[in-house]
C-alpha cells in the first residue's frame, strides 16, 4: 500500500529534465505534501506518477507494482490511483450526481450506486443540490466534488494538484481539514502539491520541499514548519509559524 | 425543375450523412478532422471498384463503409500520441494523400479520369421515379445514421466523447482511455462517410480525384459549423442549406448577368462568407447544441 518514486527524471523537453533524480515515499494513510517555489517540478512529480509523463530513468512503484510502461487510464483503474488536477477538475454541464457517476464509470454497477449514495451523504452540501448542474457550484464545492469524484472508485492512493488554489481562507481551512477526514474514513494515503505552505502542513504527516527537482528539504510536516531556513527561502517571505 | 429539386435533396440527404459523420467527430468529441473527404473517397471509390467487379450495390456499399472505417481507424491510430493541432494539420494532409493515389493508381482507380460507367441504383427506374427511389433510398439511410449519431451521443460513450472535446486530461484521470475512444468514433465517423461517399458514386455513377480536393472538406466543415457543431439536427440543416445554395448559385447568371465562368469562383466565396458570416453572427450554428440533455436544475 506504499507509493513511492525512485530516483525520477523527467522532463517535458530532451536534454531538460524537471525532475533530477527525485525520490519521494507515501507510506500507508500517510498524508504528504509536497513544497517548493515555481519551477521545482512539484506538478511535474504528480504528472508522472500519474503516469502523464513517462521518466526518462528512475522508477515508480504502487503497491509494490511497478507502473513504468502502464498508462494513465489503468493506473487509475487498476493501480489504486486517483488525481485531482488543478484546474478544470469537474464537468460543468453535468449534475453533481453525473459527475460523481462518471468517477464510478469503471466501478461495477451495483457498488456505483451504494457509492454514490454513501458520498453524498459525506459531503451533505453536495448531496442536498445533488440535481444541480456542476458549474453552478462555489469554488470550494467544486473542489469538494472534485475530490468526492475521485473516491468514487476507491483508491488506495490519492494525488492532490494544489486543491486550494483560488479558494478563500475560510475554504481553504475547511478543505484541508476535509482532506484529513477523508484519509481517516477512507484510509487513503494522499500525495498533495501545494503553495499554501502553512495551512497544508497543518494537516500533513510528512512534507517533501523540492528545489531545482530535487529533494531540498524532508522531514514530518512540524519539522518543515520549524524549519526556518526553509521558511525563509521557499515557503514565502518569512518563517512558518 | 422537379428533377433538379429531386436532385438538390438527394445531394442535401448525401452530404447529410458526410455532415453528421464529421459532427460526430468534431461537434461531439472535438477531433478537428480536415481530412473527412479522404474517408468519404475511401467509401466512394471502394463502392466504384466493387461495383464494377461485379458485387450488387448494398454489398458494395457495405464494403465501402467497412473500408472508410478501416481508413478512420487508421488516422486514429496513426496520429494518437500528436496534439490536437498537430493531428489536425495531420488529417489534412492524409485527405491529399488518399487523392494523389486516386489520382496517380490507374490501374486500381481509373487516374485523373475516375471510375465511370458505374451501374447506378434502381436501373430498372427511370427519370424522376428513380430520381424519387434513390431519395427515398438517401433520405433513409441520413434518417438512420443521424438517429445512430444521436443516440451515440446520448450513452455513457457519447458523454465520454463529450468529455474528451471538453477537456481531455480530466477525461483521462477519471481513467478513460481517450486514445481508444478517439479510434473508435473515428471508425464510426469513417464508416458514415464511406456510406456517404458510396451513395455519391452510386448516384452520379461516377468517381474522380476531382471530388476529394480539400475543398469538399471544407464544404461539410460549412454545413456543420451553419448548421452547428455538435447538434446533429444541425448537421443535417446546415447540408440541406449548403448544399441547396451550392447548386443553386449557377441560376444566378440567369437572373443577373454575370458571366458562365464566375459560377465556379462565386460558389467558393459564398461557402467562405458564409462560414465567415457563421462564426461572427452565430458561433453556436442555427441549431446550437444542447449541452445538457439530461434533465438537470440549477439549486
Amino acid at each position: 500500500m506504499t507509493l513511492s518514486v525512485h530516483e525520477v527524471r523527467a522532463g517535458y523537453v530532451p536534454d531538460a529534465d524537471i525532475l533530477n533524480g527525485l525520490s519521494v515515499t507515501v507510506e500507508p494513510g500517510e498524508i504528504v505534501t509536497i513544497l517548493g517555489p515555481n519551477g521545482s517540478g512539484k506538478s511535474t512529480l504528480l504528472k508522472t506518477v500519474v503516469g502523464q509523463l513517462r521518466p526518462r530513468a528512475g522508477r515508480v512503484v504502487a503497491d509494490g507494482r511497478d507502473l513504468a510502461g502502464i498508462p494513465v487510464h489503468r493506473r487509475i483503474r487498476d493501480c489504486g490511483v486517483a488525481y485531482v488536477p488543478q484546474l478544470d477538475n469537474i464537468f460543468g454541464p453535468l449534475t453533481i450526481r453525473e459527475n460523481l457517476e462518471l468517477g464510478g464509470q469503471f466501478v461495477e454497477p451495483a457498488a456505483r450506486k451504494a457509492r454514490l449514495e454513501q458520498l453524498l451523504e459525506h459531503y451533505p452540501n453536495l448531496g442536498r443540490k445533488a440535481g444541480a448542474r456542476a458549474d453552478s457550484l462555489s469554488g470550494g464545492e467544486r473542489q469538494m466534488l472534485a475530490l468526492a469524484r475521485a473516491l468514487m472508485p476507491g483508491p488506495r492512493h490519492l494525488l492532490l494538484d494544489e486543491p486550494s488554489a483560488g479558494l478563500s481562507p475560510l475554504m481553504m481551512d475547511e478543505l484541508f481539514a476535509h482532506i484529513r477526514r477523508i484519509r481517516d474514513r477512507e484510509g487513503v494515503s494522499v500525495l498533495m502539491v501545494e503553495q499554501n505552505a502553512a495551512e497544508s502542513l497543518e494537516v500533513s504527516d510528512r512534507a517533501y520541499v523540492l528545489v531545482m527537482g530535487r529533494v531540498h528539504r524532508e522531514g514530518t510536516a512540524q519539522e518543515i514548519l520549524e524549519d526556518e531556513t526553509v521558511g525563509h527561502l521557499y515557503l514565502g517571505a518569512g518563517p512558518v509559524h | 425543375m422537379l428533377e433538379f429539386c429531386l436532385h438538390v435533396l438527394i445531394m442535401s440527404a448525401i452530404f447529410g450523412i458526410a455532415a453528421v459523420s464529421l459532427n460526430l467527430q468534431a461537434g461531439t468529441s472535438g477531433l478537428l478532422n480536415f481530412g473527412q473527404i479522404a474517408l468519404f473517397g475511401i467509401g466512394a471509390y471502394a463502392v466504384a471498384i466493387l461495383t464494377r467487379a461485379g458485387l450488387p450495390w448494398p454489398a458494395a456499399l457495405l464494403a465501402g463503409m467497412a473500408a472508410a472505417a478501416l481508413g478512420g481507424f487508421a488516422i486514429g491510430r496513426l496520429g494518437r500520441d500528436l496534439a490536437a493541432e498537430y493531428w489536425a494539420l495531420a488529417t489534412l494532409a492524409v485527405a491529399e494523400l488518399v487523392r494523389l493515389v486516386a489520382l496517380n493508381e490507374d490501374w486500381l482507380t481509373g487516374g485523373p479520369q475516375g471510375i465511370g460507367g458505374i451501374t447506378g441504383l434502381f436501373p430498372g427506374l427511370d427519370g424522376p421515379a428513380r430520381a424519387l427511389a434513390t431519395l427515398a433510398l438517401a433520405a433513409a439511410l441520413l434518417l438512420a445514421t443521424a438517429l445512430t449519431a444521436r443516440r451515440l451521443g446520448e450513452t455513457q460513450f457519447g458523454r465520454v466523447l463529450r468529455l474528451m472535446r471538453e477537456n481531455p486530461d480530466l477525461a483521462t484521470a477519471l481513467g478513460h482511455d481517450i486514445v481508444a475512444c478517439k479510434v473508435k468514433v473515428l471508425a464510426i465517423g469513417g464508416a458514415m462517410a464511406g456510406l456517404a461517399g458510396g451513395l455519391y458514386t452510386l448516384y452520379l455513377a461516377f468517381i474522380g480525384p476531382d471530388q476529394l480536393l480539400p475543398f469538399e472538406t471544407f464544404l461539410i466543415w460549412t454545413m456543420v459549423v451553419l448548421g452547428g457543431l455538435g447538434n446533429v439536427a444541425g448537421a443535417v440543416v446546415g447540408a440541406l442549406l449548403v448544399t441547396t445554395l451550392y447548386a443553386g448559385i449557377p441560376f444566378l447568371k440567369d437572373i443577373v448577368a454575370l458571366p458562365s465562368d464566375l459560377t465556379g469562383s462565386l460558389r467558393v466565396f459564398a461557402i467562405g462568407s458564409i462560414v465567415l458570416a457563421a462564426l461572427m453572427l452565430k458561433p453556436q450554428g442555427l441549431v446550437p447544441e444542447r449541452l445538457r440533455r439530461l434533465h438537470a436544475q440549477r439549486p
